[in-house]
């Protein structure tokens, strides 16, 4: 006897349509979930958008120092900073345009190459962070020149904080990528190379 | 889509589709995974639901939302294990789980769960009963070659199960 595709298509239609599910308490018994779902949607632009408030604050505050009289000894490592804050500005707000675009009603192919695209570049984000961090940390020691003190005293300084900042990309940055960003990328290029095998089979 | 037009077309996608939903999430996650994956769906349906334009179909656009969070969700599930919420009623939950199931049913459900990724999603839909012009909207395939896959897969399910 063989099996008909077809009457255990209508089964199983059956099944999910009728008999239990439409015993089930209709969400509109909880009241709360609009209220959750703007609350979630909030939280998760937040971080990013207090990150890019602090960022803009600073962009702002650190050209103050030329009106005080720290100015002379300061500017190289305000330049620094100021470019380095700028830049990180930047990728921040693209990021988070990026991540504004509700792009879950894609059609599955077209939405794994966009999901592809946005972790390509948060991987490609993260891994310049260390540019960021750098010459914050390399900056550090040049407010110290100019004390009458030997060439190399402000490097110590700026050494210890570079290392400080290359400890950090080690130990946060990188693992972050490794662990999480890259089997996520993994992942979806798993999917999109499937839907490719479907396309080319003939 | 206004704020209040927006809620009330809400309630009435996740009321109208909850089979497909259902059935996306017994797919994709199980225990207290269902709860989390059944959360992140509704947010999903709420945030397209701000760019909705109508131009297809309410099923196969749910549809298409609901299958992009799952295996978005299963992808990113060991990035990021949170609860997003823990409010849906327990009710709910035992109901996704506790599924009567008929011969036929059980015999479809494990030769989808054999299935490779993208043709036990294909396979899900035919299930499902769209047409392959929807399929097409939800995979973004073409309808020649969904029509083969569909056909092999038909051709595999019969070659396993003849004589059964």
């Amino acid at each position: 006897m063989s099996i008909d595709l077809e009457s255990l298509k209508k089964a199983w239609l059956d099944r999910i349509f009728e008999g239990h599910l439409s015993e089930r308490p209709p969400i509109r018994n909880d009241p709360q979930i609009d209220k959750r779902i703007k609350s979630l949607n909030q939280k998760m632009r937040s971080r990013d958008l207090k990150r890019m408030v602090v960022l803009a604050i600073l962009s702002v505050v650190l050209p103050l120092f030329i009106f005080t009289p720290l100015w002379n000894r300061l500017i190289v490592f305000v330049i620094i900073c100021l470019c380095a804050t700028l830049w990180f500005l930047i990728d921040s707000w693209r990021l988070y345009r990026r991540s504004l675009d509700p792009d879950y009603d894609l059609p599955r192919k077209l939405f794994l190459t966009a999901q592809k695209e946005k972790m390509e570049a948060r991987i490609r984000s993260e891994r310049r962070r260390i540019w960021y961090l750098l010459p914050v940390g390399i900056g550090f020691g040049f407010p110290f020149f100019g004390y009458g003190l030997p060439l190399w005293y402000p490097l110590i300084p700026s050494v210890i904080m570079a290392a400080n900042c290359y400890f950090i990309y080690h130990t946060s940055i990188k693992p972050l990528i490794r662990n999480v960003l890259q089997p996520y990328l993994d992942a979806i290029n798993r999917r999109l190379a499937e839907y490719q095998e479907i396309e080319s089979t003939p | 889509v206004k704020d209040r037009s927006r809620e009330e077309l809400f309630h009435r996608i996740i009321e109208g589709h909850k089979g497909l939903l259902y059935f996306i999430i017994r797919n994709h996650a199980s225990g207290e995974n269902m709860r989390d994956l059944y959360q992140e769906i509704q947010l999903r349906i709420w945030q397209s639901l701000a760019v909705f334009k109508g131009d297809a179909s309410s099923a196969t656009w749910v549809y298409r939302v609901a299958l992009n969070t799952a295996i978005d969700f299963l992808d990113r599930q060991k990035r990021n294990p949170s609860i997003l919420f823990n409010q849906v009623p327990e009710s709910v939950l035992q109901n996704m789980q506790a599924a009567p199931q008929t011969d036929g049913v059980q015999l479809l459900q494990a030769f989808m769960e054999s299935l490779a990724g993208a043709d036990r999603e294909i396979f899900g839909m035919y299930l499902n009963d769209f047409s392959y012009r929807e399929i097409s909207e939800i995979t973004g395939l073409g309808e020649n070659c969904l029509r083969m896959r569909i056909s092999r897969i038909k051709k595999r399910f019969e070659e396993r199960h003849i004589g059964s």
